[in-house]
């Protein structure tokens, strides 16, 4: 199918999908429309309104049969589609079998690798620690001057401060990154 | 009057398209010309002339859109897309072999049967 042609089929389908009411309703009006200059149609021909009106819709099938008839062509037609695009795929990739290997290769690669990613920042960046108020999270370390002001570990409450030594201490809060909980 | 031939499936599509190619039309007026110009002989009924330029529109055919008639309505029009020139263009051709073939058949006389 030329993509020309390809593209405004799909955009009438992808118009009937997403915006079911609107086309319903266009319908009604474009069928009432018709029912209307028929019956004028008739009506200058000399038949009386009311039987003018009954013939235009007779000859129509009524409002609602007619209606219904188009509906069907819609999703007929739709299927029809959607059954040649996965036939006429399906053909190509069975042409060139190098190239549906590689494309599937490559597909598979790049699900996974965005998968995997996406687990990384999902849990380490999106999702709040698992513990109540996040944000109150600070690291604390010590430095030592007679050790160039390095930052080291800080000390368990357990173990004795040995306290000989003076020690700054500093506190530092993490960015908030953490969703409020 | 004789009554209007029943169409043959398919020939309804190949019938609206070649209506379409002069002037965008909406649904009334396209069923309205197809009794003209053929003389009242085709005529689609008018429940079948919807489905039908529905399904040409989803094909891609035909395209629509509402417009202003000269009297102040709005109507659906439609119109044949590049892809739906060439599509009449091939199926007339089509036709025309069928068809050829087909009086070919019927207009045999004893004459073609001898050997």
């Amino acid at each position: 199918m030329p993509l020309e042609r390809w593209l405004y089929a799909w955009r009438v389908r992808l118009r009937l999908i997403f915006d079911r009411p609107r086309a319903d309703r266009e319908l009604d009006d474009e069928l009432r429309h018709h029912v209307a200059l028929e019956t004028e149609a008739r009506r200058a021909q000399g038949v009386p309104s009311a039987e003018a009106r009954r013939q235009a819709l007779a000859a129509l099938g009524g409002l609602a049969s007619a209606r219904s008839r188009v509906r069907e062509a819609w999703f007929g037609a739709a299927i029809e589609h959607a059954r040649q695009d996965v036939r006429y795929a399906l053909r190509t990739l069975r042409r060139n079998p190098g190239f549906a290997t590689s494309t599937v290769l490559t597909l598979t690669v790049a699900v996974g690798a965005v998968t995997a990613t996406f687990s990384v920042v999902d849990a380490v960046l999106l999702r709040p620690p698992p513990f109540p108020e996040p944000d109150r999270l600070v690291t604390l370390w010590q430095t030592d001057p007679q050790n160039g002001d390095r930052p080291t570990e800080p000390r368990r409450p357990t173990s004795s401060t040995g306290a000989s030594r003076r020690r700054a201490s500093s506190v530092s809060r993490p960015s908030n990154r953490g969703r409020r909980t | 009057m004789t009554k209007p031939l029943n169409l043959v499936q398919g020939t309804l599509d190949l019938l609206i398209l070649k209506v379409l190619e002069l002037a965008p039309l909406n649904g009334w007026a396209i069923g309205r010309r197809l009794k003209q110009v053929s003389n009242n002989v085709l005529a689609a009924s008018d429940g079948s002339l919807y489905p039908a330029l529905h399904k040409l529109e989803q094909q891609g055919w035909i395209s629509a859109e509402w417009r202003e008639t000269e009297n102040r309505r709005r109507a659906r029009f439609y119109t044949l897309t590049p892809a739906g020139r060439r599509y009449l263009a091939r199926e007339s051709a089509n036709w025309s072999r069928l068809s050829a073939a087909v009086t070919g058949v019927l207009r045999m006389t004893e004459a073609d049967h001898a050997p």
